[in-house]
C-alpha cells in the first residue's frame, strides 16, 4: 500500500514537471513566433523561385524587380511592402552564380592580373544605366566622368569587369563576362594593381609602378595579406573609389597639404585605432612641430607631412636605425655633419635624430637644448649595461625637455668638458651676430645705408648657421672655427653699423647747428631792417 | 645842470649806437661766413666724397676676365657691397645674387658638383639660371646683368 502510494506520488510528480516544462517550451516557441511573425513575409504560394543572376554588385533586388525592368521578373502585388534586405531569406542564390575572386589564386609575390573582360570597343554601356538610376548609381556615375580615371577614358569593366558593349543588364553583368561587381576591400590593392603595377600600361601615363608591391609590404597590406584584417587602409580609402583625382589635385585627399588629415581620419580616431594599441595623438602634436607648422600654416609643400617618414604605399614607422637616412633625406648637410660624429660610429644604440629632436613634436633647435636647467641625477646603469656596453632606453626621451645631452653625459664627465665649450662658442657666437643684427637695425632704421655690414652680417649668420649645424659632428675645433669667423663677422658688422650711428648723431649736430645758424641770420636780417628803417625816419 | 642833463641824455646814446652796430656788423659777417659755408660744403662733398658708398647704384661694376673664370668654373665677386656669384657655363657667363634665398646665407661655388651650393642647408641652385635644384631654398638665385667686353666680366643690377 505504502510502496503503491509512493509510486502514485512520483508519478504525479513527474506528470507535473513534464506539465510545467512544456509549458514553459510552447510559452518560450510562442513569444519566438510572435516576435518574428510581424516581420516576415507570409508564406508564398509554392516555392519560391531561385535566383539565376549574380549576387556581386547587386545588393538593391527592387531597383529591378520592383517594376520588372528589363527581363527581371516583376514583384508580385503581395511583395509590394518587402524590402531588400528579406529577398534572400526565401529567394536562394542558384549555384556557380557567385563567382570566386580572380585572385584567389594570386601568389604572395606576383603581381595581380588584369580582370578579364570582352573588348570594350569604345563602349561603356554602364554608365548608360546607372547615370540616369537616380541616387548612389547617379553619383558614382558622375564622379567617375569627373575622375582621373574618366577623363582618361579608363571605364567601369577595368575595375568591376563585365560586358561594356551591351545594354542587357544580364549580359553585361554576367560573371562569364569577368564581372565581378564590388570588389571586397581584400581585392582592391589587386584591383588597382593589375593596371598600375603594369610597366607597360603606366608608361603611357609616366606613373609609378612599385605601388602595389610596396603596399604588400606596408604595415597596411601585411595585415591585410596576413592577418586578413579588412580595416587597415587600401588604395580607395586614401585615393577615393569612382572619384579619384591626380596627386597633384590640390582638392585631392593625397595632396600633399591634405596628408595628415587624411592619415588622421583613421589614426586619430580612438574607436578605429582601439584594437591596435598604437597612440592617436601624433597628428596634434605633428601639427605644433616645425614641420606641421610650415606645412599646414604655411601651406609649404615641400615640408614633410607624414607619408614623407612613414612612406605612402610602403606606410611603416621608421625604425631608430632608419631614422637618420629618412631625416637625410631632406637635411642632407645635417646628415653629412651628422655621419663625421662618434656618435654616428657607436652603432644601433647610438642617438639618432629623433633623440635630441623628437619625432612628430620636432621643434626648432636652439642653443637650450645642449643641457637641462638643473643638472641631472644619473647612476652608472642608466646609461651602461656594464663598462663597454651602453644601451638607448627611448622613454627616457619621450619628454622634449629631456631631450639633452646631459641626458646622456654625466656632469662631471671628459665629454660634459666639450659639450660646454662648444655650447660657450656658440652662445658668443649668437650674442655678436644679434649685437651686430640689432645696430644694423637701428642704423637702418635712422636711414643710414648700411648694406656693406649687412654683407659682414650675412657672413657672420653663415658662419653661425654652419656652426649650428656642425653641432652634430660633436667636433669641438670644427665648432670653435665656424664661431669664431662668425664672431669676426659680426664685430665687422657690428663696428661698421656702429660708425654709421655715430656719422648719424653728427648729421644730427650738424643739423642743430644748421638750424641755429639759420635763426642768427634771420635775426642779422632783421636787426638790418629795424637799422634801415631807422635811418630812414 | 643842463650840462649835467645833456651829458645824462647823450651818454646812453654814445653807449648804444656802438654797441647796436658792432652787433649788427657781426650778426652780417656771421650770415656772410654762414651762407659761404653753405653754398660750398656740398661743392665740396660733390668734388671729394666720403669713402663709404651707398651700396651699388645701377653701374656695372668689373668682376674679373675670362681667365679668371674659365667654363665650367664660378666665382664668389663683390659687386658694390653685395656678394655676386659669377658662373661660366656652357651657355655663357652667368651672375646671381650669392645671398641664399633660405635665411640668408652666402652660397659658395662647389666646383665638385659643378654647382652654386649654400653652405648652411646644402640648398642647391642651378649655375645657368639661378633656380633651386634641390633643398629648402623657397625661391631662385635674383639674377644679376652681365656683360663681357674684350674679355672683362661686367656685372651690375639685373
Amino acid at each position: 500500500m505504502t510502496r503503491t502510494h509512493s509510486f502514485c506520488k512520483r508519478l504525479m510528480g513527474t506528470v507535473l514537471w513534464g506539465m510545467i516544462l512544456s509549458i514553459l517550451i510552447l510559452t518560450m516557441i510562442g513569444a519566438e513566433l510572435a516576435q518574428a511573425q510581424p516581420e516576415d513575409p507570409p508564406s508564398p504560394q509554392g516555392p519560391a523561385p531561385p535566383i539565376t543572376h549574380t549576387l556581386v554588385g547587386r545588393s538593391n533586388c527592387l531597383i529591378c524587380h520592383a517594376t520588372g525592368f528589363g527581363d527581371a521578373a516583376a514583384n508580385p502585388p503581395d511583395h509590394v511592402d518587402y524590402t531588400n534586405d528579406v529577398c534572400e531569406d526565401c529567394h536562394e542564390a542558384a549555384p556557380g552564380t557567385t563567382p570566386p575572386s580572380p585572385w584567389s589564386d594570386l601568389a604572395p609575390d606576383a603581381l595581380p592580373q588584369r580582370i578579364e573582360h570582352p573588348p570594350t570597343e569604345g563602349k561603356n554601356s554602364c554608365v548608360d544605366c546607372h547615370l540616369v538610376l537616380g541616387e548612389t548609381h547617379t553619383e558614382i556615375s558622375e564622379q567617375w566622368q569627373e575622375s582621373v580615371h574618366g577623363q582618361s577614358d579608363v571605364g567601369c569593366v577595368e575595375c568591376h569587369g563585365g560586358d561594356a558593349r551591351t545594354d542587357e543588364m544580364n549580359l553585361s553583368m554576367d560573371p562569364a563576362s569577368g564581372f565581378i561587381g564590388v570588389p571586397t576591400r581584400a581585392d582592391i590593392p589587386h584591383v588597382c594593381g593589375s593596371c598600375h603595377a603594369d610597366v607597360e600600361e603606366m608608361r603611357q601615363y609616366n606613373l609609378p609602378t612599385d605601388q602595389y608591391v610596396k603596399y604588400i609590404e606596408s604595415v597596411h597590406g601585411v595585415r591585410l595579406q596576413t592577418f586578413k584584417d579588412v580595416n587597415v587602409a587600401v588604395c580607395t580609402d586614401c585615393h577615393g573609389t569612382h572619384d579619384v583625382k591626380k596627386a597633384s589635385d590640390p582638392t585631392a585627399a593625397v595632396y600633399p597639404l591634405n596628408v595628415p588629415e587624411l592619415c588622421a581620419s583613421c589614426h586619430a580616431d580612438p574607436e578605429y585605432m582601439a584594437s591596435y594599441n598604437i597612440p592617436i595623438d601624433q597628428f596634434d602634436i605633428y601639427k605644433t612641430s616645425v614641420h606641421g607648422r610650415a606645412l599646414l600654416e604655411d601651406q609649404d609643400v615641400r615640408a614633410p607631412s607624414c607619408a614623407s617618414c612613414h612612406g605612402s604605399h610602403a606606410a611603416q614607422p621608421p625604425d631608430s636605425e632608419e631614422v637618420v637616412n629618412v631625416c637625410g633625406k631632406c637635411h642632407t648637410a645635417t646628415e653629412a655633419y651628422y655621419k663625421e660624429s662618434r656618435h654616428s660610429r657607436i652603432g644601433e644604440n647610438a642617438p639618432k635624430c629623433w633623440t635630441c629632436h623628437g619625432t612628430h613634436d620636432v621643434i626648432k633647435p636652439d642653443e637650450s637644448m645642449f643641457l637641462h636647467e638643473e643638472p641631472t641625477e644619473q647612476e652608472c646603469t642608466t646609461c651602461h649595461v656594464d663598462e663597454n656596453t651602453f644601451r638607448m632606453d627611448k622613454a627616457r626621451f619621450a619628454n622634449p625637455e629631456d631631450r639633452r645631452c646631459d641626458t646622456c653625459h654625466h656632469e662631471n664627465s671628459m665629454i660634459m668638458v666639450q659639450v660646454q665649450a662648444i655650447l660657450d662658442a656658440l652662445i658668443a657666437a649668437d650674442a655678436s651676430y644679434t649685437l651686430a643684427e640689432e645696430t644694423i637695425q637701428e642704423a637702418a632704421t635712422r636711414g643710414m645705408i648700411v648694406s656693406d655690414a649687412e654683407n659682414q652680417l650675412a657672413q657672420a649668420r653663415t658662419s653661425l648657421i654652419s656652426a649650428r649645424a656642425a653641432v652634430h659632428t660633436t667636433k669641438l675645433p670644427m665648432i670653435s672655427q665656424l664661431t669664431e669667423d662668425a664672431i669676426a663677422s659680426a664685430q665687422e658688422a657690428y663696428s661698421i653699423a656702429h660708425n654709421r650711428l655715430r656719422e648719424n648723431e653728427m648729421r644730427r649736430l650738424a643739423m642743430i647747428i644748421a638750424v641755429v645758424v639759420i635763426l642768427i641770420n634771420m635775426l642779422a636780417f632783421y636787426a638790418l631792417k629795424r637799422e634801415l628803417y631807422s635811418q630812414l625816419d | 645842470m643842463s650840462d649835467y642833463h645833456d651829458s645824462e641824455t647823450t651818454r646812453p646814446q654814445r653807449r648804444s649806437e656802438p654797441t647796436r652796430r658792432r652787433v649788427l656788423k657781426f650778426l652780417l659777417g656771421f650770415s656772410a661766413i654762414s651762407t659761404f659755408i653753405g653754398v660750398f660744403t656740398p661743392i665740396f662733398g660733390y668734388l671729394i666724397p666720403p669713402p663709404a658708398g651707398s651700396g651699388g647704384g645701377g653701374d656695372r661694376v668689373l668682376v674679373g676676365t675670362l681667365d679668371d673664370i674659365p667654363v665650367g668654373q664660378g666665382k664668389i665677386v663683390p659687386v658694390g657691397h653685395k656678394p655676386v656669384v659669377v658662373t661660366h657655363t656652357d651657355q655663357g657667363v652667368k651672375a646671381f645674387s650669392a645671398i641664399c634665398t633660405h635665411l640668408g646665407c652666402i652660397v659658395i661655388w662647389d666646383d665638385m658638383r659643378k654647382l652654386i651650393v649654400c653652405p648652411c642647408h646644402d640648398g642647391l641652385f642651378n649655375p645657368v639660371t639661378g633656380a633651386v635644384v634641390s633643398g629648402p631654398p623657397p625661391a631662385p638665385l635674383p639674377t644679376m646683368s652681365v656683360t663681357v667686353d674684350n674679355g672683362n666680366i661686367y656685372v651690375g643690377e639685373a
